[in-house]
């Protein structure tokens, strides 16, 4: 078995584990299961870093291109994003139950979807608006998928109020985390957007194909973009909005990973030949 | 309260604001999943309600700004959201002026080529804005080489053009590839597709020259994963072209030509011919074949009174010509716009700590 596939694997393993530690630590209320998650989770990143690494070098291409690069990278950037909260916010580690589930989900998924690809970078693609793009598009789904995780244990808190979640931060400070990850999010898709607009005008001379990828990255941007609205202008707090994050979180990851595979789009063919 | 009050009202509304994202999302998200391509595109992105919502939200932004400078103080967030509403503005009035006065057009070449840049005879496919004048369109556009792994600061950028423009004393050559156009008198000349174009030359029964043609090629996929370089179009598939074809004169032939590409350098280019009969009452109904053959590069195949060679390869190029004035003032705004969302937010989350 080639060594990338070993690191892939492991990480998707480590992942698994380290979401049924947090899962587990959360149902026993033991909250050194948190920690043990973690430093799981920090063990999966290094993995996943590998696998991202070792497939950069042997093909000397972005592996971000193919769907399962996508995905593994946009785990990737969510991983390091999420494992910065564990490591500066203690009280905030119960946000694993949501994001490490979700990151064994996709990673195994890319697993499956993973496929040997040519040497090449298409020339289309040689454009550092590349870079923006994706930088965009991963640290906005890491910022959303947290935002998530917050808006879940908001939700926990929210309802059983003692034991475990006596030691999650209180309610008002979940809200608030919420609204900055969101926010967080918000910029970065736009970042994203704008890139991609770039990148188009750069290759084809337009900016806007109302392409599904495009349109579905603009769903998830609005469905945020709404998100902010209710809240600074309709004063919406607290519950509704952790409701909200999830079903956003869902959007999103039907947006990045789900219509390329049921449309045709060029976001889903950008090894083809030419 | 005045009716102009009540309409200004109305349109700076939040609930408005909410109302159409919502609407758009929902739209968005039933033409993208219900409906698809082509049928997405007309139903709902070029249609004019779905502009007209979009120039509702322009209105509502628009009436939300003026709305902000009159209640608010001057800080950074109302200093962002100002800069984000009148770039959305901007953005749409950069849509506007692109709709009335763009250009597009796929114009195809054969290396060695030059052609009016306003021939429309030199287009595929056209599309303009209805304020758009074609007497814009001045000077000749050359093919002057088809270039294969081009390389750029030591990156291989695959196949590239090189095109010049020329206009009186104004003149622009450049490569073209799939991340570099050249712009000449507004007009911005993309890197699209190419094929090849072999030149296939009539005799008569003396050997005599009649007529030659670059024939374009198009590339179609095959299930075995090969590739069959004929005549036709990309929609109708392989197919034949009425042959010759001189202004004036009926063709004497329908010819399908056939390139088949040689696996190494050292292999032979061969050429495959399908001759109808041309009848021009009967122009796609069925005709009678008169001949079926091959030949070498160079080589003739004799039918009746004629013979055809393929003398020589060439490629073809297809270009995508685009002029665009509002995009510089969308592409502008969308930083701009992206710019007033971090300066509010970055501003309402220090505000919050």
């Amino acid at each position: 078995m080639r060594m990338e596939l070993v690191f892939f694997w492991s990480a998707v393993a480590l992942y698994g584990v380290s979401a049924f530690s947090y899962i587990f630590g959360l149902i026993s209320s033991k909250e050194k299961l948190f920690s043990v998650g973690m430093i799981l989770g920090f063990l999966g990143l290094a993995g996943n870093i590998m696998a991202v690494a070792l497939r950069w070098i042997k093909d000397g291409v972005l592996p971000f291109i193919e769907i399962s690069e996508s995905i593994t990278s946009g785990v990737l950037i969510a991983m390091m994003i999420f494992l910065i909260v564990q490591v500066s916010a203690k009280r905030m580690r119960a946000i694993g139950v949501l994001v490490m589930p979700v990151a064994f989900i996709m990673l195994g998924w890319a697993g499956t979807l993973m496929k040997e690809i040519s040497g090449q970078l298409p020339a289309s693609l040689q454009s550092y608006w590349l870079w923006v793009h994706i930088i965009g598009a991963s640290t906005g789904f890491g910022a959303v998928l947290v935002a998530a995780g917050t808006g879940l244990i908001f939700l926990l808190k929210d309802r059983y109020k003692t034991g475990i979640y006596d030691k999650f931060p209180d309610l008002e400070s979940l809200d608030n985390l919420n609204y900055r990850f969101v926010a967080g999010g918000f910029i970065m898709l736009g970042l994203m957007l704008v890139s991609g607009s770039f990148w188009s005008h750069q290759v084809k001379g337009n900016y806007w194909n109302w392409d599904p990828v495009e349109v579905w990255a603009l769903i998830t941007w609005l469905t945020y973009g709404i998100y902010l609205h209710l809240r600074a202008t309709f004063g919406w707090r607290g519950r509704k909005l952790a409701w909200y994050v999830l079903i956003a979180l869902a959007v999103m990851i039907i947006s990045y990973w789900g219509i390329p595979f049921v449309v045709e789009n060029f976001h889903s063919g950008f090894r083809v030949a030419h | 309260m005045t009716i102009p009050r009540k309409v200004f009202d109305f349109f700076r509304s939040r609930a408005l604001a909410l109302t159409l994202m919502l609407t758009l999302l929902l739209v968005c998200f039933i033409a993208t999943t219900f409906l698809s391509g082509e049928l997405a595109q007309r139903a709902v992105f070029t249609s004019l309600w779905f502009n007209a919502l979009l120039v509702l939200l322009v209105l509502n932004v628009a009436c939300c700004f003026f709305s902000r400078i009159q209640r608010r103080g001057w800080n950074l967030i109302s200093t962002g959201m100002i800069i984000f509403h009148l770039s959305f503005v901007a953005i749409f009035a950069g849509t506007i002026v692109s709709s009335l006065f763009h250009y597009g057009g796929a114009l195809r070449l054969t290396e060695g080529e030059t052609i009016g840049l306003g021939d429309p005879n030199a287009y595929d496919k056209e599309w303009w804005g209805r304020f758009f004048n074609h007497k814009w369109m001045r000077g000749d556009v050359t093919f002057h080489k088809h270039l294969i792994n081009y390389g750029v600061d030591g990156k291989n950028k695959g196949i590239a053009h090189e095109i010049s423009i020329v206009d009186g004393a104004q003149e622009v050559r450049g490569v073209i590839y799939p991340t570099h156009s050249l712009k000449f008198n507004g007009f911005k000349f993309y890197f699209n597709t190419d094929g090849f174009a072999p030149l296939f030359v009539l005799y008569d029964r003396n050997g005599r020259e009649l007529y030659g043609a670059y024939v374009p090629m198009q590339s179609f996929e095959l299930v075995n994963d090969t590739i069959l370089y004929t005549t036709g179009t990309k929609e109708g598939g392989p197919g034949g072209m009425d042959f010759p074809q001189i202004p004036g004169m009926p063709p004497l032939f329908r010819i399908q030509f056939t390139y088949d590409l040689p696996k190494s350098t050292k292999d032979i280019h061969n050429a495959s011919f399908k001759i109808w009969e041309y009848n021009k009452e009967d122009h796609n109904g069925l005709r009678r074949l008169v001949f079926e053959g091959t030949a070498p590069m160079g080589g003739k195949v004799t039918f009746g009174d004629y013979a055809l060679s393929m003398q020589e390869i060439r490629y073809w190029a297809s270009m995508d010509v685009l002029y665009d004035p509002g995009l510089p003032v969308v592409l502008t705004s969308l930083w701009i716009c992206f710019g007033g969302i971090l300066l509010t937010t970055v501003a309402r989350l220090v505000r919050k700590k």
